[in-house]
């Protein structure tokens, strides 16, 4: 797509009009200005594309024959093991990366700080992906999707913690579609509509607070269900809503800046200069707010295993992989956000936002996986299990890229807005 | 001048970035290899000791959170002041 946006002025789509002054039709929008045979060309000579069919030729067939034989037919789950890695990487760790909407929300809209105004939208869209796609996760695990509005509307129990969090998503995806509607007005041309959702921002934005942060406490508050199918030092009844909070809190800033260094490394072409310009200074902006995020966790995380009283566990096999996955997931990306930061260094920050991703997803794997039934045997998935969820998670990343091609997420919009 | 600064200041960093990144490795590696003195430190300082009734917990509880909240209410200021130097350098600059 770049050698086009580079030989058509015209090119990338940023107006209403082309430039003989007549209008892009809606067609013409989604094929990106392009004729179908260059729109068909494009995608057949980026190798990504080819990889992406290949997972899809492999995992759509597998996830068929979860819905059509069941459950048991692509996964190891029993009576022990009731969730795998649809689960476990899909929800526990999809959600907390999904968590800059509400951040970049707040800072933005009841802050004030328009500075980070360039990236908002990106993190609107980054949270309403990663929750979106968290529930297509849940749905391939739960089976049955007709059957959703039953424990929603038809058989509650208020008093149950997945209640709790089955509300919370379905509420606060709402609230995020709303958030990232005006961009999708904007591409349309439907100035009403974006007006109206605008003249809604700050109750969104304050809904999007609330439930958010209550959604990501009431993940952890999830264990609370399981306490002792736990390792202790994954396990702390007290502390393990604050836990999932603040550890969402720079899963979500680190998510962004990785999504953004994407963006700037592959999606230049549809980058405009505002955006671009600014990147190094927002990147340091978030990982400022990271790594304080960060040593916050770690005081929390140490005063969680003093209360449980849990030190001697620390000489144990499990507490060194419990200190490794501190140390890596959490300790290195803070110091190395924090020199980032000293030294106006973005790209010590994009290093250290890669290795804060890895460690949320880390450890909401161990905490849902790894450390369950810890003193029983251990579940290793099995390999369809594997293929459906990369299956989803490339689904995730084509949804992702053919939204950031088109909408004015990257860029702004030139004409009425 | 400032580009000798600039690296000198750099090199500062970097020394801090590898002593602490060390002092970090030194502790990790104690439990990783379940070094006799982490222990023995646990169990002089008490954070690790045989508990029979509800108080003995209180008095542990009482003494070592409230310990790692103090050290925490000290290091967080610390490392905040750390973090924001750059703009302060900055702000020093400025006419």
């Amino acid at each position: 797509m770049k050698l086009f946006a580079r030989e058509k002025q015209e090119l990338p789509i940023a107006d209403h009009f082309k430039a003989d002054g007549s209008r892009w039709s809606l067609k013409e929008k989604l094929l990106l200005g392009l004729s179908f045979d260059d729109y068909r060309q494009q995608l057949l000579r980026n190798p990504f594309n080819w990889l992406i069919l290949i997972v899809f030729a492999v995992g759509l067939p597998i996830i068929a024959q979860r819905f059509l034989f069941g459950l048991g037919s692509v996964t190891h789950a029993s009576n022990d093991y009731p969730w795998g890695l649809f689960l476990a990487f899909g929800l526990f760790g999809m959600v907390p990366l999904s968590a800059s909407g509400f951040m970049l929300g707040t800072t933005v809209e009841l802050f004030g700080r328009k500075d980070f105004h360039p990236i908002e939208r990106l993190a609107l869209l980054n949270g309403l992906l990663g929750y979106f796609f968290a529930v297509v996760y849940l749905q391939v695990d739960l089976g049955m999707p007709w059957r959703l509005p039953y424990p929603m509307f038809v058989s509650l129990g208020p008093a149950a913690v997945l209640f709790l969090v089955a509300w919370h998503v379905a509420t606060y995806l709402s609230v995020q579609v709303a958030e990232v509607l005006p961009s999708f007005f904007e591409w349309l041309g439907w100035l009403k509509g974006k007006r109206m959702i605008r003249s809604m921002v700050l109750g969104l934005t304050v809904a999007g607070i609330i439930l958010s942060t209550l959604h990501q406490g009431a993940l952890g508050a999830l264990f609370t269900y399981a306490p002792g199918k736990l390792h202790p030092l994954w396990m702390s009844a007290n502390f393990q809503w604050i836990h999932f909070l603040t550890s969402a809190v720079f899963g979500g800033l680190s998510m962004l800046i990785v999504v953004s260094t994407f963006s700037k490394w592959f999606l230049a072409w549809r980058c405009d200069h505002h955006f671009l310009e600014s990147l190094d200074k927002l990147t340091l902006g978030l990982a400022k707010g990271a790594t304080f995020a960060m040593i916050t966790y770690l005081g929390i995380k140490f005063i969680a295993i003093a209360h449980d009283k849990e030190w001697v566990y620390l000489f144990t096999g499990w507490g060194q992989y419990f200190l490794l996955e501190l140390t890596i997931g959490v300790f290195i990306p803070m110091m190395l956000f924090a020199f980032a930061v000293r030294n106006g260094n973005a790209r010590m920050a994009r290093v250290a936002a890669f290795i804060g991703v890895f460690g949320v997803l880390w450890n909401r794997i161990n905490t849902a996986l790894i450390s369950f039934n810890w003193h029983m045997y251990q579940e290793i998935p099995y390999w369809k299990e594997a293929v459906i969820t990369i299956t989803i998670f490339t689904l995730y990343l084509v949804t992702y890229r053919f939204i950031l091609y088109r909408l004015p997420i990257l860029y702004e919009w030139k004409g009425d807005k | 001048m400032q580009d000798k600064k600039a690296g000198q200041s750099g090199l500062v960093n970097l020394i801090l970035l590898i002593e602490i990144t060390a002092a970090v490795s030194i502790m990790l590696l104690g439990f990783i290899f379940q070094a006799e003195w982490a222990r023995d430190f646990m169990i002089g300082v008490g954070m690790i000791k045989p508990m029979h009734t509800q108080v003995d917990y209180y008095s542990y509880v009482k003494g070592i959170e409230y310990l790692i909240c103090f050290y925490f209410f000290l290091i967080f200021p610390v490392f905040f002041m750390f973090v924001n130097k750059r703009e302060e350098r900055m702000a020093d600059n400025q006419p």
